[in-house]
């Protein structure tokens, strides 16, 4: 409880610090992109944290966060591009709605227990094109035609535009966050993970699967389709084809397979590192390595870091941290490159930080044995 | 654990020193520091620094053998302008990313290009869907917009846009009539007609109108002058199985195929319908690419738009017809397969031309003034005079000709006076 109560208030305390940062770069005259590049994360974090509320806890591999994202997405098109709702009026039932898509489905696919495994993964991944095709059908929706969002005023007190982005998105990844991090905290998470590594034994030692399953995937949904209710404006002209591409549920697995599954954390480090790289490959004119460097990072650090980055750093915090500040200091003394460079450098040292096998590294530093009170172990270590 | 302490403390140390260090440092790279940061208050200042354009167009995805012409046209137009002097006295660079055809990488490449790279100047992607999020970006940024290739033409409102296909705010109306119009030049005009046409936005403005309104479009205006719609297909953008449409065409059998499609679509239909044996007795293309349906079977006889080609009179003029060969063998070099200088590369080159003319006109980079500057000038271009009209959202008229491919070349046929001597619609 104590433990709750502490990491609550770090949650609160890094929301208020976020908070101020537009305040921030106003006062700093911090280069606009500063902020575009922070919501953008914080898009990406919400979307891997949500997908990993129901596959990396529950074991249920999902295709379907590019629906959860497009019906989000749609939601606020329809609503406050073409019906003209406000756009704070709409934005609940972008999460909504993509939460009543996803129990619909939960419903069908819980119940049946051989659309198990790769059947879920399939199912969940025809879901999106079948709301694709919906929305290219109906020109309430979409029809093909796209939809505008660039006319859609929003509230004065949010400020503007990239404050504005800024601040939205920041709320609804924090709600994720903890939402993640109550779910793992509590006896849903462990029958989650109880699922994740043998649902019959989990039944039969009495966790409601159903239940549990359906919880995750509504969580999952929700906070999918609540973010693509924001990113709707960010995109701003929305089409069927663009958003519900495979690159969001693509990106999503791999942000959260590279930061580790087993923990609400590691999609968070995955999808700083993936979109940083990304966002830098851009940056540089090499968007078309971009996938070229992902594949191979991807299949090396599965190789090398099963469990995933975050579980690997944490081993070696106190390291990792001295790093990751080593080199943003260094980068800002010898380098006079923009702070998202520098801080892909710090990134980029969290990874070679991971990198070192576990054998080496106790070798380097003699690391003491886990005592039997460290527990959690048997959660976080990697399937056999 | 000795060792431990050892590696945590070196580090810590190296970072402690580093924290210090950094401390007693300036950091040059995150303040704005030069006018370049700020870009609606840059000047015009003397400068050895070039003048940087920043852009994406569809390097990849379904839209990239068409947005290759429009980046061989833009590396000549920087290559020629650079050669007379540059740009306010100093030489211009274009920053042309990848936006992969999607709308939502364009939205972020202008906002990285504006906001993270402090471009000077930003000249508008290729494609409706790209062109329609960048928009919303500069709008945001107040960045002067010329774009070539839009076609939702109702629904640009913001006033510093400045469309270079000059179709008319109303082309979903005009357009087709001019197409119509052809039709009835020749003497042989159509009792039937079929309609296949791509859901991608911009050929769905033209199919149909825009959305909630009852304005109609080519459908409704074929209706209007009694002939008989015997077709109407509407397929996914990323259709790649032509055959069950082939099928379609081939028993409707319509007088007279409108097929409001862009890129290799025409292509692809043209080669299912082949593999059926059925020939269009008469086609039309919105957007095609333009070398792969001349290189299409049974693709003579096809029609399409047009406000430029290779051919008198638009190369009457020295100048034009210098551009027409330099793009000629700048396109062969990037192993472009059609390589004439075409209604593409054309409204490419006049929003080079609207862009460059804004900045000299206002002697300044300032957005405001290039843009009250192009709102009250008009400006010469290869495709003739644009005025842009505020009162049609600085549309300027449709000036859409008709170009057919006859004797396996794309020649102007419609109006007369614009059309290659001696040549008129075949149908």
């Amino acid at each position: 409880m104590k433990s709750r109560r502490r990491a609550l208030t770090g949650f609160a305390v890094a929301f208020l610090i976020l908070l101020a940062v537009p305040h921030l770069a106003e006062r700093m005259d911090w280069p606009g992109f500063y902020l575009t590049f922070m919501f953008t994360a914080f898009f990406w974090i919400t979307q891997s944290s949500s997908w990993n509320m129901l596959t990396g806890y529950s074991g249920y591999f999902s295709f379907g966060q590019g629906a959860w994202f497009g019906v989000g997405v749609y939601t606020t098109a329809v609503l406050a591009g073409k019906q003209g709702w406000s756009f704070l009026a709409a934005l609940p039932l972008a999460g909504f709605t993509a939460l009543i898509v996803g129990l619909l489905l939960g419903l069908v696919v819980f119940r049946l227990r051989s659309l198990g495994g790769e059947i879920f993964a399939l199912t969940t991944l025809a879901v999106a094109f079948v709301l694709a095709a919906i929305a290219r059908i109906f020109a309430a929706i979409d029809g093909g035609r796209g939809a505008f969002m660039t006319s859609v005023p929003l509230p004065e007190f949010l400020g503007e535009f990239r404050p504005a982005m800024y601040r939205m998105t920041l709320v609804i990844m924090m709600l994720t966050l903890v939402t993640a991090y109550l779910i793992y905290e509590s006896r849903l998470g462990w029958g989650l993970f109880a699922i994740r590594d043998d649902e019959q034994v989990a039944r039969g030692l009495g966790v409601p699967t159903f239940r549990y399953k359906m919880a995750a995937l509504g969580a999952n949904a929700f906070f999918g389709g609540l973010m693509g209710g924001v990113w709707a404006l960010q995109i701003g002209f929305v089409t069927v084809e663009d958003v519900f591409s495979i690159r969001v549920p693509l990106f999503v697995i791999l942000m959260s397979v590279l930061g580790g599954t087993r923990h609400w954390m590691g999609p968070v480090v995955g999808s700083l590192i993936i979109f940083t790289i990304v966002d830098r490959f851009n940056s540089a004119g090499f968007e078309n390595f971009n996938q070229v460097f992902i594949g191979s990072l991807l299949i090396l650090l599965v190789l090398a870091v099963r469990e995933g980055i975050y579980l690997r750093i944490r081993e070696r915090w106190v390291a990792t941290a001295s790093l990751f500040g080593l080199i943003i200091a260094a980068s800002v003394i010898f380098n006079s490159s923009s702070m998202v460079w520098k801080f892909l450098w710090a990134l980029l040292g969290i990874l070679l930080m991971a990198l070192i096998p576990d054998r080496a590294w106790q070798k380097l530093a003699l690391r003491r044995r886990p005592t039997p009170s460290e527990s959690r172990e048997d959660r976080e270590t990697v399937d056999a | 654990m000795r060792t431990s302490h050892k590696l945590v403390r070196l580090l810590a140390l190296l970072f402690a020193f580093a924290l210090v260090a950094a401390a007693c440092g300036d950091d040059e790279g995150d303040a704005p520091t030069t006018t370049a940061d700020v870009p609606t208050e840059t000047s015009a200042a003397p400068s050895e620094d070039p003048i940087v354009v920043g852009g994406s167009l569809a390097l990849t995805g379904f839209l990239a053998p068409t947005a290759a012409i429009h980046k061989v046209a833009g590396e000549l137009f920087v290559e020629r302008l650079n050669a007379a002097g540059g740009l306010l006295g100093r030489d211009v660079v274009w920053d042309v990313r990848d936006d992969e055809s999607t709308p939502d990488q364009a939205a972020a490449i202008y906002e990285r290009l504006i906001t993270e790279e402090n471009v000077d100047l930003v000249l508008g992607p290729y494609g409706t869907g790209t062109i329609t999020a960048a928009m919303a970006v500069a709008e945001r940024e107040g960045f002067v917009f010329p774009h070539h290739t839009a076609s939702l033409t109702y629904a640009y409102t913001y006033a510093c846009h400045f469309p270079t296909w000059p179709v008319g705010v109303d082309t979903n109306i005009s357009n087709p009539n001019i197409v119509y119009d052809a039709l009835e030049a020749s003497g042989n005009p159509p009792a039937t007609i079929g309609f296949v046409l791509n859901e991608f936005p911009g050929t769905q403005l033209i199919g149909y109108g825009p959305p909630n309104s009852d304005a109609g479009g080519a459908v409704s205006e074929a209706k209007k002058r009694g002939w008989d719609v015997v077709l109407e297909i509407n397929f996914p953008t990323a259709t790649s199985d032509w055959a069950p449409i082939a099928s379609q065409v081939a028993e409707a059998d319509p007088d007279f195929l409108y097929v409001g499609a862009l890129g290799v679509d025409g292509p692809n239909l043209l080669t299912a319908l082949d593999a059926i044996n059925y020939t269009p007795k008469g086609h039309f293309y919105q957007w095609p690419a333009p070398g792969p349906l001349l290189g299409a079977p049974n693709a003579d006889g096809a029609m399409s738009v047009t406000v430029f080609e290779s051919h008198p009179p638009y190369t009457d003029d020295p100048e034009a017809a210098s551009i027409v060969d330099e793009f000629a063998a700048k396109a062969a070099e990037a192993g472009i397969p059609y390589t004439l200088f075409d209604v593409q590369a054309a409204t490419s080159w006049t929003a080079w031309q609207v862009l460059t003319a804004g900045v000299a006109g206002a002697g300044s980079l300032d957005q405001e003034e290039i843009c009250d500057w192009l709102l009250n000038n008009p400006v010469e271009t290869i495709i003739g005079t644009i005025d842009f009209d505020p009162a049609q959202q600085n549309y300027y008229g449709d000036l859409s000709v008709i170009k057919q491919i006859q004797d396996g070349k794309w020649v102007v046929v419609y109006p007369p006076e614009k059309a290659l001597p001696g040549a008129t619609p075949e149908l």
